[in-house]
């Protein structure tokens, strides 16, 4: 078991180094962080070079990417290029939003999906269950942005016709958030609509897995015993095939979890949040190869550490399974 | 980047191979995961045909595989009606110049932000600027498709190749393509896609006497992230079946390992390769819309949805249709090409339809 850990942990080193190479390659090449200061008439051509110089932008892409590794591992992932601001205290900043929307968003989708899958499977063939296989087809084919945007759109016009405000369609607060539960309802009323985006993702993916997998315990042998030994129904789907059908949605929402931590990029573009996926993006239109790297190299180690819980949570819930 | 890579499924692939799922309880569940719509009842056709035709005398009509193939899919009555609407939309694509009313960037000036309407042809509205849009998606659907199109083409190449080789080699061969397939397939795939949509930058490229459009280069990133799943499915099959006797005996009487890899062993992962063939082009459509929306993906003046209903957004909440009508089309795309491949799924590789 520690083996498969260490083992595992080392290969991501790998992978991780591998990924960042080929990702700061990219960004350096592509963009200019500093283009934006040269188009300035004021930016004086010595400023331009301070920059150029502290950030090592004449050096070959290779030792950029070296001094980059010790900014990162020295200077907690070093500043922004422009304005030589600290990317630490923006990254926490921008992960305390996301986390905000990615865990209310989950926790409502494992419950609504597990709900609609069990019953789907108990059920099966009958219209719940068709309607539920409908659902999660149309919304695994549903652009996520694309959804996010007809619920901008719908909420901007109920507010236009009824003058109701129920949903905040941008943005993570209000002007004035106010304090205590005031502060706990505008963040609700602005958080509504991209967790539901979220959530109508996860729950078409999620309640596919609970209902496959709560059709085969149902009718595995073991089910079939306590049926025989008289059990009480309720008993046998509770007790002896619910809790064991959710051991292949313990991985699934583990690896998805991961992923998402690294921003809902799409959602949060289109809300406007000021989380991880609107920070990438913006660094990334800004051709600055700091900020970006600091959010692959979280958003990275985070999927890799989800991995990692998803396989070990597996071995614990179901011990026939081993790792070697 | 629909938010999450598609990449949840091949994941959970990868994870049976490192022998984690090693109970033999995981295909069910993780193709569930994409399929098991309409549930095709299973009729006794095929008892019936045979007690009638034994008792009437006559013979019983030989089947191809492929003939069985086809009865089942075109009983699969939700794939059948996809294919209808997806041979519909490709034909609308192909004939662009000819069925679209208006062309690509050209203006009504009498009807400018016009909504949804009959009146001249202006079914989609028009934008801010009088571009009718049902012109614009239909050219958009053209782009879109044939990128999609092109992506799975191109990763169902690169991922059979691997694949193949790998799984017919087998030890450092295998060894080295496994190890490299795992590296893309652990790539953040949504950073590696955005930078190197960047990267590659904005404008057609000249390769020498080749020269690639810049939609062709958002499909060459795109293809380098989606063979690996294919890839280990082909690298499955390629090992289980080298040992078979079919292949000894082909080898004996002198076949090369081309020709054994082609004509003997390839033909039996047809059915995997072409159902996630199909799940690509869904996935590609998805992921490209999305890329493109973010501005990132098919650069204007290239016509695509995502980019359309970025404009759309662009134009403010008045203009509700714009943004509407492209994205509506890519649900319906993506709805029929997800329905064929549920299909085609029971169709080629009925093994793999979940118990009920």
């Amino acid at each position: 078991m520690l083996t498969f850990v260490i083992r595992r942990l080392l290969y991501s080193v790998v992978v991780l180094l591998a990924a960042s190479f080929i990702i700061f390659t990219f960004v350096s090449v592509s963009g200019d962080p500093v283009a934006f200061l040269r188009m300035q008439p004021t930016a004086s051509e010595i400023t331009i070079q301070r920059i150029e110089e502290r950030k090592h932008l004449n050096e070959p892409i290779p030792v950029q990417y070296l001094y980059w590794l010790k900014d990162m591992l020295t200077n907690q992932f070093g500043t922004t290029t422009i304005g030589d601001r600290p990317i630490l205290p923006d990254i926490t900043r921008v992960m305390g939003h996301t986390l905000q929307l990615v865990i209310a968003a989950e926790l409502l989708a494992i419950l609504f999906a597990v709900g609609i899958g069990v019953y789907s499977a108990l059920r099966q063939y009958s219209v719940f269950d068709y309607s539920a296989t409908t659902f999660s087809f149309v919304g695994l084919a549903t652009p996520v942005f694309w959804l996010a945007l007809m619920l901008q759109v719908l909420f901007v016009y109920i507010y236009q016709w009824t003058g109701v405000r129920i949903f905040y369609v941008a943005n993570l607060s209000g002007v004035d958030p106010g304090t205590g539960i005031h502060f706990v309802l505008d963040r609700a009323q602005h958080l509504a609509l991209p967790v539901l985006v979220l959530m109508v993702a996860s729950i078409a993916s999620y309640s596919r897995y609970m209902r496959a997998s709560m059709l085969e315990v149902v009718n595995s042998d073991y089910v079939r015993t306590a049926r025989a030994k008289g059990l009480p129904e309720r008993s046998v789907t509770m007790r002896h095939a619910f809790r064991n059908a959710l051991i292949p949605l313990v991985t699934i929402v583990a690896l998805n979890f991961g992923g998402l931590l690294g921003g809902a990029v799409v959602t949060e573009t289109v809300f406007g949040l000021d989380g991880m996926g609107l920070y990438f993006i913006n660094a990334l239109n800004n051709g600055d190869p700091y900020p970006v790297m600091a959010w692959l190299m979280v958003t990275a180690t985070l999927v890799i550490v989800f991995n990692l819980v998803a396989d070990i949570a597996y071995g614990y819930l179901d011990p026939r399974v081993r790792y070697d | 980047m629909t938010d999450r890579m598609p990449s949840t499924d091949q994941r959970a692939e990868d994870r049976e191979e490192v022998g984690v799922f090693g109970t033999g309880s995981r295909p069910a569940a993780a193709r569930a995961g994409a399929g098991a719509i309409a549930l095709p009842e299973e009729p006794s056709g095929a008892a019936m045909d045979l007690t009638l035709s034994y008792e009437s005398g006559v013979e019983l009509k030989a089947r191809s595989q492929w003939a069985y193939a086809r009865i089942r899919f075109f009983r699969h009555r939700l794939a059948v009606a996809s294919l209808v609407v997806l041979i519909l939309i490709s034909l609308v694509a192909i004939f662009a110049e000819r069925v679209a009313p208006y062309g690509y960037d050209e203006l009504d000036l009498n009807n400018i932000a016009s909504p949804p309407t009959l009146k001249d042809h202006h079914w989609f509205g028009t934008d801010l600027l009088g571009r009718d849009y049902l012109s614009r998606v239909i050219m958009g659907v053209r782009t879109s498709l044939w990128v999609a199109v092109f992506v799975a083409v191109l990763s169902t190449l690169i991922g059979t190749a691997f694949g193949a080789v790998a799984g017919y080699y087998g030890g450092t061969v295998d060894n080295l393509l496994m190890r490299f397939t795992d590296l893309i397939l652990t790539l953040p795939g949504l950073a590696v896609l955005l930078t190197a949509a960047a990267y590659l930058g904005s404008s057609d490229s000249q390769f020498g006497p080749i020269t690639l459009t810049q939609p062709i280069k958002v499909g060459l990133i795109l293809a380098f992230l989606f063979w690996t799943g294919l890839a280990r499915i082909v690298r499955g099959v390629f090992l289980s079946l080298r040992e078979k006797e079919f292949v000894e005996a082909a080898k004996a009487s002198g076949a090369g390992d081309m020709r054994i890899i082609i004509r003997h062993i390839l033909p039996n992962c047809i059915g995997p390769i072409v159902v996630t063939m199909t799940l690509i082009i869904a996935t590609a459509i998805l992921v490209e819309a999305a890329l493109s929306f973010l501005g990132f993906g098919i650069q204007p003046p290239n016509p695509a949805l995502g980019s359309l209903i970025a404009d759309g957004q662009v134009q403010g909440f008045e203009t509700w249709w714009l943004v509407t009508f492209p994205g509506v089309v890519i649900v319906l795309i993506a709805l029929a090409v997800n329905f064929i491949g549920d299909g085609l799924r029971d169709a080629l590789d009925p093994t793999q339809r979940i118990r009920a």
